[in-house]
């Protein structure tokens, strides 16, 4: 599918560590997380006073000052002020579909750099007011004599003044995310065990990439975190495996509930962000290309009525993005999934492995078959890093084209990798990125 | 599940006029305007409404019928809002159930009316829409009580509502099952004991905060003090409030998305009730051979006590 | 800036209590763009050609010079050329004349003497040769008025018009010094060139300073930058955002990089090389500080110091010079030491071990890199107002501030003024020396 008139290059990528929620975060804001993590962009590649094609950021749990949120903080950033921005969003994949969005803008010659960014802060999530409340302050302000006003406001009884906090569950359902994943998880009969393994390869992994200073050059400190907060490179399976589950106990479908703390993402801080531009702007800036982004897919499933697990979009949107690029599961030198819950990854795994999924529910011939595991999130991922929503497409593209570089130059062979990130709402953003 | 197969009788057969009492007997009571549920409330309170029916109760040959009623846009945003679903120029049906329930209502609240109205138990709903009802539109309501049956635990009657259009249209009927608790029938006893209900696998959990009560007495007009507060509900027997039977069956239909641009039918029937604050499962069925989308709900077991049922929806396009 | 006692004594009532009751009244020094880089009128003293050499020279360059105080009421500098005597008692005919302007020097004011070492040949000429350092640095605890006094000793052989002659003089005179006190400069070869431009000296330069976010290193950083230098950031990753504003603010390449973890000098070449980064200067600025009592010092705090400080520069050095293309023609290095690495001090066995390995080191170093026409020097600051030294009992802190002949403590610039000379062509002929920039610290030399 590479018919575009030229290539979106990842040039390279910096985020900040993530911290837990309510850790040295605390109290920092949206805007401030994703200016440090453009400022570190920025500084790293040489980019004071660029005026870029533009920025596209955004963040899941967003107050509604923050309406220009990647703007506001572009501004406090030493770019060019000329630099436009957008905001997007779609929960947990917003990261890498604001990279889908600045490379598409290259490929067709809309922009010839860009950045793609997120953040999350579950520290600073925005507390709403009640509706009534909401609609009481609302007809206030429309008053127009202060007796108005006044007679508007003491409709607000005690109770309208208790706040809201963000929803935990999907709306459609009432069940929250692990909730859902618990089911999932018993349908595919994914072991406490399998998770565990999952998780604990995770935070191996991340350690040793730390250790090797693989990310010397892709996170930037920040208020006196060097790693990401969650990191545990000294579990063990038999920790992991004496902790209570969490998700899935109240469900009588899920007989052995098996999801905990340690084997499911903590509510994070963070923020991430990947420079992306074309070949000739890489080279006017001299820069070196890591990897393009070749295609990418997104899908939903339903699950308001329990038709398909929530988080297994992209068990359906990968097989599209493989066939559209002619590519087999086992094509892919590595793999990104994104680890919402070790669960999701392997209820992933078991789907393209299982003949039945394949030609029932995607329809097709046979299975996609099995991966090899020794490719899979070799850098660590969500479960060790953390999963500031937002900021993981960010952390995953800038990881993945950052090993694929390095491979390509070990081998001299081209290197694919694929992403694969679960969303709230039951969708998918999957992409597939090549080294160059 | 269907509501159908254990009441024998399909409701859109039996819109318009009762088969149970001639239209010629009945007379139509037309009033000015749909009336306030604490006026009926109230009425139904006073103790010279107490009635001691001699011999075999008979229910009134008596419609009501109010002219040239608004559907309130405010109203069914409102209505649409608190089941959780986009406010659109379609009416929930569930609206039209609220708009003709004070009617009914108060028909159960004369002094005719053979049984107290405080005390009803609402077993089955059913709904059958022909055309959408589109929010400012005026319409006719008629309400009537028809076909008293014997029932294991007392009688079972229907409240009976139909919307009409203003050129006499028949738009929807919605026909409320009511059990007056009194002596069993003999003859429907036995078999019928509760089995153990079997939950399927949730698909959802509606986490039903206290106020749920009052937030659909402020909408939908019913403040049945059994549904508003513990204390309230307390002083007509109940240890905590319980959920309007009709607030869980709207969500219901609501979560269902169904067009409602089709004619459609909407059968729910209740069993336990849904205690305030409380948490109840649900698992959502789609049959895409009939069109129908199920929804069965149930208090989660806990303990000894197993999974309860409360209720089951079922609502099913007409028109595929 | 100043301390809360320096801006005491400097204000009215508190200049009346101090000068009642003799506390020490620390004055105002002149830094960088207080005043211009040298201070006229310029006394020359001296017999010899090489003092009518210099006089000349500075002459033609447009500045007020004299050979003699006779009339004049205020005197801006005073250069003392005594690279010819050959016994003490030659001394008293260039000095004495001085006696009477001590009390006309301006605030600010600056005194140098040019001489030679000793060399260990002539007993009379290494006497009078090693008078001259007694006497300036006595005459250093004299200097009132923020002024200084600081000597340069040219090798037997270097002329007194070698590049790093005149770069030595050039910044002694310069209110750059305005910390270096009571010091001399060694010039031992005629190796370096002379600075074409004057405003930005390190221009076309790439210099790598580590330890480079916060304190000492984020002044040497700004310094390097003002004169012109391109500047490799590196700091750990905790420091990350500093870095990275710093290297926003400076237009500098930051690296994150802990230089004691294993292979950091080969993951720095590597960076090096792919940001296709040659290096003229390296400034080695990282280093921390675990005081105890050596009794109660633990295996972790003397090891962690000895890693940073020591081991981490000796590594860092080493991958650098065996990395292919990563270091210019002329590398000069600048290290970091220590008062303490000279005089030692209470409660820092660890940190001035650390220390006085770097001042042995440099001296190894500069020896290696003179074949590739490169320098390696040290600079001991003493007492300076970092962050660091902000976390000290204060009572330590204000007897450590005051323990100087300039009765403050310095600034994290004036540490990087020093670097910043050491790092310039013309400082290309001084090897292997440690300069104190300690307002005349009294411990140690």
């Amino acid at each position: 599918m590479n018919d575009s008139p030229r290539d979106a290059l990842i040039l390279g990528g910096n985020r900040i560590p993530f911290a837990r929620s309510g850790g040295p975060y605390a109290g920092i804001s949206n805007q401030d997380l994703l200016t440090a993590s453009l400022d570190g962009l920025v500084a790293r590649y040489g980019l004071q006073g660029e005026k870029l094609g533009e920025i596209a950021g955004g963040a899941v749990l967003k107050l509604a000052r923050d309406l220009n949120l990647t703007r506001e903080s572009a501004l406090s950033t030493p770019l060019d002020p000329r630099t436009p921005a957008i905001d997007m969003s779609k929960a947990c994949a917003t990261g890498l579909e604001t990279v889908v969005h600045i490379s598409n803008r290259i490929r067709l010659q809309q922009i010839d750099s860009g950045i793609a960014a997120g953040v999350d802060s579950a520290s600073d999530s925005p507390i709403e007011v009640t509706p009534a409340l909401r609609r009481i302050l609302h007809r206030a302000f429309a008053a127009k004599t202060p007796m108005q006003r006044l007679k508007a406001l003491s409709a607000i009884r005690p109770a309208d003044l208790a706040p809201v906090p963000p929803r935990n569950g999907e709306p459609r359902t009432g069940l929250s995310m692990g909730e859902h994943m618990a089911l999932t998880a018993a349908e595919w009969g994914i072991t406490r065990q399998a998770q565990d393994e999952l998780a604990l390869a995770s935070h191996q992994k991340l350690a040793a990439a730390y250790d090797d200073g693989f990310f010397d050059d892709l996170v930037t400190g920040y208020r006196g975190l060097a790693r990401d907060q969650n990191l545990r490179p000294d579990s063990t399976l038999e920790k992991l495996g004496g902790l209570k589950p969490v998700f899935g106990v109240k469900s009588p479908q899920v007989t052995e509930p098996s999801m905990t703390a340690g084997n499911s993402t903590p509510l994070s801080d963070g923020a991430s962000s990947v420079l992306l531009g074309s070949a000739e702007w890489a080279q006017q800036h001299g820069l070196t290309p890591l990897a393009r982004v070749v295609d990418a897919r997104t899908a939903a499933v339903d699950f308001a009525h329990g038709a398909e697990g929530l988080l297994m979009a992209p068990a359906y949107a990968v097989p599209e993005l493989l066939d559209a690029n002619g590519l087999e599961l086992q094509d892919l030198d590595l793999y990104e999934i994104h680890e919402a819950f070790a669960s999701t990854v392997l209820a992933h795994l078991a789907a393209w492995e299982s003949e039945e999924f394949c030609r029932d529910r995607l329809g097709r011939d046979r299975a996609l078959g099995q991966i090899d595991r020794s490719r899979l999130n070799v850098a660590g991922s969500s479960l060790a890093a953390g999963h500031p929503f937002a900021a993981t497409g960010g952390r995953l593209v800038a990881t993945l084209a950052k090993l694929l570089h390095q491979r390509a130059q070990e081998t001299g062979e081209v290197q694919r990798g694929l992403i694969s990130v679960c969303a709230a709402a039951g969708q998918g953003t999957v992409a597939l990125l090549e080294s160059v | 599940m269907s509501t159908r197969s254990t009441t024998g009788h399909d409701p859109a057969a039996q819109s318009g006029s009762s088969p149970s009492t001639s239209a010629a007997e009945e007379r139509l009571h037309d009033l000015s305007d749909v009336p306030s549920f604490p006026a009926v409330y109230a009425a139904a309170l006073d103790p010279r409404s107490r009635r001691s029916p001699k011999g075999e109760p008979v229910l009134p040959r008596l419609a009501y019928r109010v002219r040239k009623v608004r559907i309130d846009a405010e109203r069914a945003r409102d209505f649409d809002h608190l089941m959780g679903g986009p406010a659109t120029d379609l009416v929930h049906p569930g609206v039209l159930h609220v708009l003709a329930f004070p009617i009914s209502l108060s028909l159960m609240a004369r002094r005719d009316f053979p049984f107290p109205l405080l005390g009803l138990v609402h077993l089955r709903n059913q709904v059958l829409q022909h055309r959408p009802v589109r929010v400012g539109e005026l319409v006719d309501v008629e309400c009537r009580v028809r076909d008293l049956q014997p029932h294991r635990k007392g009688r079972t009657f229907e409240a009976v509502a139909t919307i009409l259009s203003e050129d006499g249209e028949i738009i929807a009927t919605d026909v409320s099952t009511y059990l007056v608790r009194g002596p069993g029938s003999t003859a429907e006893d036995g078999g019928s004991r509760r089995r153990e209900f079997e939950p399927p696998r949730p698909t959802g959990r509606w986490a039903l905060p206290a106020d749920t009560g009052r937030r659909y007495g402020t909408v939908s007009g019913d403040v049945n003090p059994i549904h508003l507060s513990a204390l309230s509900a307390k002083a007509f027997g109940f240890p905590r409030a319980i959920a309007h039977g009709m607030y869980t069956a709207s969500r219901a239909f609501t979560e269902s998305r169904i067009d409602l641009s089709r004619p459609l039918r909407w059968d729910v029937s209740f069993d336990a009730p849904v205690t305030l604050p409380g948490t109840v499962l649900v698992a959502y069925e789609d049959d895409p051979d009939s069109g129908a989308v199920r929804c069965v709900g149930w208090r989660p077991g806990r303990g000894e006590k197993g999974p309860r049922r409360c209720f089951e929806v079922e609502v099913t396009v007409l028109d595929r | 800036m100043a301390d809360a006692y320096t801006r005491f004594v400097r204000s009215a009532p508190g200049a009346l209590i101090a000068k009642r009751t003799g506390l020490p009244r620390p004055a105002f020094l002149p830094r960088r763009g207080d005043r211009p880089d040298v201070l006229g009128p310029v006394v020359v003293l001296g017999a010899s050609a090489g003092a009518d050499d210099i006089a000349h020279r500075l002459l033609e360059a447009g500045l007020d010079v004299r050979r003699r105080f006779d009339e004049l009421r205020s005197v801006g500098s005073v250069l003392v050329v005594l690279d010819e005597i050959a016994a003490p008692a030659d001394l008293g005919l260039t000095l004495l004349p001085m006696t009477s302007a001590m009390r006309r020097l301006a605030p600010g004011a600056r005194i140098v003497t040019i001489s030679r070492p000793a060399t260990g040949e002539d007993p009379a000429r290494d006497a009078a040769r090693g008078a001259v350092e007694g006497f300036l640095r006595s005459l250093a605890h004299e200097m009132r008025g923020g002024g200084t006094a600081n000597g340069i000793q040219v090798t037997d052989g270097v002329p007194l018009d070698a590049p790093g002659v005149t770069g030595a003089l050039r910044f002694l005179l310069s209110p750059r010094s305005a910390y270096v006190h009571g010091q001399f400069l060694t010039v031992s070869s005629a190796d370096g060139t002379a600075t074409e431009d004057r405003a930005a000296p390190l221009a076309g330069r790439t210099v790598l300073i580590t330890g480079a976010a916060r304190g000492i290193g984020a002044a040497i950083a700004r310094t390097l930058a003002a004169d012109g230098a391109r500047l490799v950031l590196l700091d750990v990753p905790a420091a990350g955002t500093d870095l990275a504003r710093l290297a926003n603010e400076l237009r500098a390449v930051p690296v994150q990089l802990d230089v004691t973890s294993s292979g950091a000098g080969k993951r720095l070449v590597a960076q090096l090389r792919e940001r296709g980064l040659v290096l003229d200067g390296i400034v080695l600025n990282a280093g921390i500080t675990r005081d105890k009592l050596f009794a109660n010092m633990s295996a972790d705090r003397w090891e962690s110091v000895l890693a940073v400080n020591t081991t981490s520069q000796i590594t860092m050095m080493q991958d650098l010079l065996a990395g292919e293309g990563v270091l210019g023609t002329q590398p000069r290095v600048v290290s970091l030491a220590s008062t303490s690495g000279i005089a030692g001090n209470r409660g820092q066995t660890n940190y001035g071990a650390s220390k006085a390995g770097i001042i042995a080191f440099v001296d190894a170093l500069a020896a290696r890199l003179e074949s590739h026409g490169g320098t390696a020097n040290a600079i001991a600051p003493g007492f300076i107002e970092t962050e660091m030294t902000a976390k000290m009992p204060a009572l330590t802190r204000e007897v450590a501030r005051r323990v100087s002949s300039l009765q403050q403590g310095g600034l994290p610039v004036d540490v990087a003024e020093a670097a910043a000379f050491l790092l310039s062509a013309e400082a290309g002929g001084i090897r292997g020396e440690t300069l104190r920039v300690c307002g005349q610290n009294i411990v140690g030399k």
